[in-house]
């Protein structure tokens, strides 16, 4: 009796390794142009330490985007999430976008105020969104990456829900007028925001 | 029968990584088709992992392996192959027709004859048909032998790999053994057999290979061990005179045999071949000796198993 | 490249424990209901019932189980089903294909069921899913149990099982960091999420204050940080992600995330392969 071969049952396909090997090749290649890319920028981040600043205008929460340290989504968060139009605009539309990067990036007491920022708020990993009162009250967080959709998501429901406004609420306290003759500039009235302080840790 | 080798191995090798020794130290050996093959030695010999390495379950360090001229991993091999293992091993929540069914679709059969193949195979292993539909954990090891018989049969192989087929079967198994194995015969279905029932084995095979440490020892046609010197135990009615032991020389002198031992109604001759043994019986018979049976004191494969007795030379066993 | 014996047979496996039933039920129902405790959260609904969570979680429930009732490809203890498969006109990697696909669909299955019983509760409209989105999440859902069951059956494949007792251990490693850092589900008795919940106990203080210090001496939010990169990383590499409405919505159109998605697919078959072809298979030992 004399067989003729119909393939063997061992081995790995020739056509599996090939498509690999072909992919692998592809995504070195596009990996080189992806690291040269320069994601868009639909959102102007405000630095961490206009935060006093932001809480005096009340008009809108505040969204923190922590970066964290060494994570490797954060980049997929750039170049996906905030170039998503969609999410872009309901960020500038409905919240004061701040950024507080990594605290190891810094040395001495702004190492120290971001660290504290980063435990006031529980933020282990990054990037992580959450969402403050102006005067400094978790309203919602998310923990990591998530994807445009579900940052949409996250975003619109805060916005929208009941809780931002009890937050808010709870948080009013009465403004207080500071003497003007301590103040150079007579015709403005400062209105200082006692709890701005506080969202820094200081 | 067509003498064209459908399985030829060739100087195998094959270690077991953490042990020193070989599991295979350059096995080589043909099957013709049609042929019944045995494997015989002694625990750890090497039959499981040649029987292993014939399936392609293992690949060898070295050597060739071809069944049908091609390599035994390949699609053509598994197509006509049945394999039973020693210790068949199933899902115990299916029912015999359920896996059958699963090895029948496996084995690339027509759906179309599912049915009526898996009945068939059932009954042609003797399966009672209560159980068809019992889960195969509640079996005893008999009934799992039947099948796991069943499953190597179900795919209408050419050429079958039985391991310890008749381990834990009942007599009735036994003789549905045997019967199955003249079927094959006359189906030209190549056995490889590897079992330590000698009996069985002498009855179905066409020649058994010795494998001791790796290594085959002798392969050895069943006719032709028959043909080897060894002992005839002779038991007889009667004493019918005094001079028994004188008349008992006498005939194993002319018949060229020669009388070991006698012990009141019988006696051991150690005869060269069956020739010798026939000669030898006519000639009692003929002195007025009321024989009552004759019979080898060992079997044929037990005596390549014995290191002892008689004459002649070629032996396949020297001591271990 | 898809042998249907193998494949009814495995769902027909799964089918026959009833173990399977109670934790698809567990996935499908129980999660679902747990997001209208708190219809407000912004948070609940995206993590008690992520389709990563859901997917490892389910498929390791599943291959775990298999394991212990029997019938995994791990050697020994009397599950030794591979030799009379393999001896079949069967290749390995038609084996693997068709093994991975019938688990996929049954993970996938039970996901896309759950995503199915979230939108009836209303989720997607509560919370302001377009209808793209659900779209692009019944696909996202199947594309996870993919890229989750191949190492699913990566590690279902491995020779013995105290090998695969590691590598449930790893991917249960994995599946705790998505739970104990993604995980949020609303808890009545608290008012809260389960992170403020933990916070209110003292447990995340207990854990940076004294447990953390105990194993390094660097600071322990940079310790916790760094094994959480780590793992996430890691599940990155398993099983990857791949985000439909992102590709389709993003202003840049960027393949790279496809190309990495079907990439690690196909490296993980690969090494499938190449396991289920490096070991030997034993069927009885002398």
């Amino acid at each position: 009796m004399h067989l003729s071969r119909k393939g063997a049952t061992n081995g790995i396909p020739i056509w599996l390794l090939a498509v690999t090997i072909g992919l692998v090749i592809f995504r070195v290649a596009l990996w080189a142009g992806h690291s040269q890319q320069v994601s868009l920028k639909f959102v102007n981040w405000r630095p961490y330490t206009e935060l006093s600043t932001i809480a005096r205008a009340q008009d809108k929460p505040i969204l923190l985007y922590f970066v964290g340290d060494g994570s490797p989504k954060t980049q997929m968060m750039e170049d996906i999430v905030f170039s998503n139009r969609m999410v872009a605009e309901c960020i500038l539309n409905e919240f004061y976008p701040v950024i507080v990067p990594g605290a190891n990036q810094f040395e001495g007491e702004a190492r120290s105020s971001i660290r504290k920022l980063y435990k006031k708020y529980l933020v282990v990993q990054g990037p992580s969104l959450v969402v403050v009162s102006p005067a400094g009250t978790e309203v919602a967080h998310t923990n990591g990456f998530k994807p445009s959709a579900q940052t949409y998501q996250f975003l619109k429901t805060v916005k929208d829900g009941p809780r931002i406004k009890e937050i808010e609420e709870s948080d009013k306290i009465p403004e207080k007028h500071i003497d003007q003759s301590e103040n150079p500039h007579s015709d403005e009235v400062e209105v200082q925001h006692p709890v701005g302080k506080s969202i820094l840790g200081f | 029968m067509e003498k064209s080798p459908l399985i030829v191995v060739d100087t195998l090798i094959k270690s077991y990584s953490g042990s020193r020794k070989r599991a295979l130290n350059g096995i080589s050996f043909q099957v013709s088709e049609g042929e019944c093959f045995g494997l015989i030695g002694p625990n750890g010999a090497g039959k499981t992992t040649l029987m292993s390495c014939l399936l392609a379950l293992i690949k060898p360090d070295a050597g060739t392996i071809t069944i049908g001229g091609i390599n035994p991993d390949d699609l053509a091999v598994r197509e006509i192959i049945g394999f039973m293992p020693e210790r068949p091993s199933f899902e115990g929540w299916l029912t015999p027709k359920e896996f059958l069914r699963m090895h029948h679709m496996l084995a690339h059969q027509p759906s179309e004859t599912a049915a009526a193949d898996v009945e068939g195979v059932l009954n042609r292993v003797g399966l009672e048909e209560h159980c068809w539909n019992r889960v195969i954990r509640t079996f005893s090891r008999g009934m799992l032998q039947r099948l796991g018989l069943a499953q190597a049969l179900i795919g209408k192989p050419k050429i079958l790999f039985l391991d310890e087929p008749g381990s834990g079967m009942d007599p009735p198994g036994n003789v549905l053994l045997r019967q199955l194995f003249r079927q094959f015969k006359e189906e030209r279905i190549t056995v490889v057999l590897n079992s330590h029932h000698l009996d069985e084995m002498e009855r179905v095979c066409d020649r058994v290979a010795f494998i001791r440490a790796g290594k085959i020892e002798a392969i050895e046609s069943l006719e032709e061990v028959a043909q080897r010197p060894y002992v005839l135990f002779v038991k007889w009615l009667d004493n019918n005179g005094p001079d028994i032991t004188d008349r008992l020389k006498r005939c194993a002198e002319s018949a060229h045999a020669q009388l070991i031992s006698q012990s009141g109604l019988s006696a051991k001759f150690s005869v060269v071949n069956s020739e010798i043994s026939a000669s030898l019986l006519r000639n009692l018979i003929t002195e007025g000796v009321r024989v009552q049976s004759a019979q080898p004191e060992q079997t044929t494969l037990e005596r390549l198993f014995d290191g002892a007795p008689v004459a002649s030379a070629e032996g396949l066993l020297s001591q271990p | 490249m898809i042998s249907k014996a193998i494949f009814l047979y495995t769902l027909k496996r799964m089918a026959k424990h009833y173990v399977f039933y109670v934790i698809a039920f567990g996935f499908v129902f129980i999660l679902p209901l747990t997001t209208l405790a708190d219809p407000n959260s912004a948070t609940a609904h995206n993590d008690a019932v992520s389709s990563y969570t859901c997917a490892l979680l389910f498929g390791l429930s599943i291959i775990v189980s298999q394991n212990i009732a029997g019938g995994g490809a791990a050697q020994g203890g009397g599950s030794d089903y591979l030799p009379l498969i393999l001896s079949r006109p069967l290749s390995r990697a038609q084996y693997i294909f068709t093994k991975w696909l019938a688990l996929s669909t049954v993970v996938g299955g039970v996901s896309v069921l759950q995503f199915l019983m979230l939108c009836i509760l209303g989720e997607t409209v509560n919370h302001h899913w377009t209808l793209l989105m659900v779209l692009c999440s019944f696909v996202e859902r199947c594309l996870d149990a993919l890229s989750i069951c191949i190492a699913l059956v990566l590690v279902s494949l491995l020779p013995t099982r105290q090998l695969f007792g590691y590598g449930v251990i790893a991917l249960e490693i994995i599946g705790l960091n998505h739970l104990i850092f993604d995980f949020d589900f609303y808890v009545p008795v608290y008012s809260s999420t389960t992170t403020n919940v933990l916070r209110h106990l003292g447990i995340y203080e207990w854990v940076n204050k004294h447990f953390l210090p105990l194993l390094v001496t660097c600071n322990p939010h940079d310790l916790l940080t760094g094994l959480n990169n780590l793992v996430t990383q890691i599940s990155d590499l398993i099983a990857p992600r791949f985000f439909v409405f992102d590709f389709l919505t993003n202003s840049t159109f960027d393949i790279y995330p496809l190309v990495t998605y079907l990439m690690n697919l196909s490296v993980g078959l690969v090494l499938c392969n190449v396991l289920l072809n490096w070991r030997d298979i034993n069927y009885a030992s002398e």
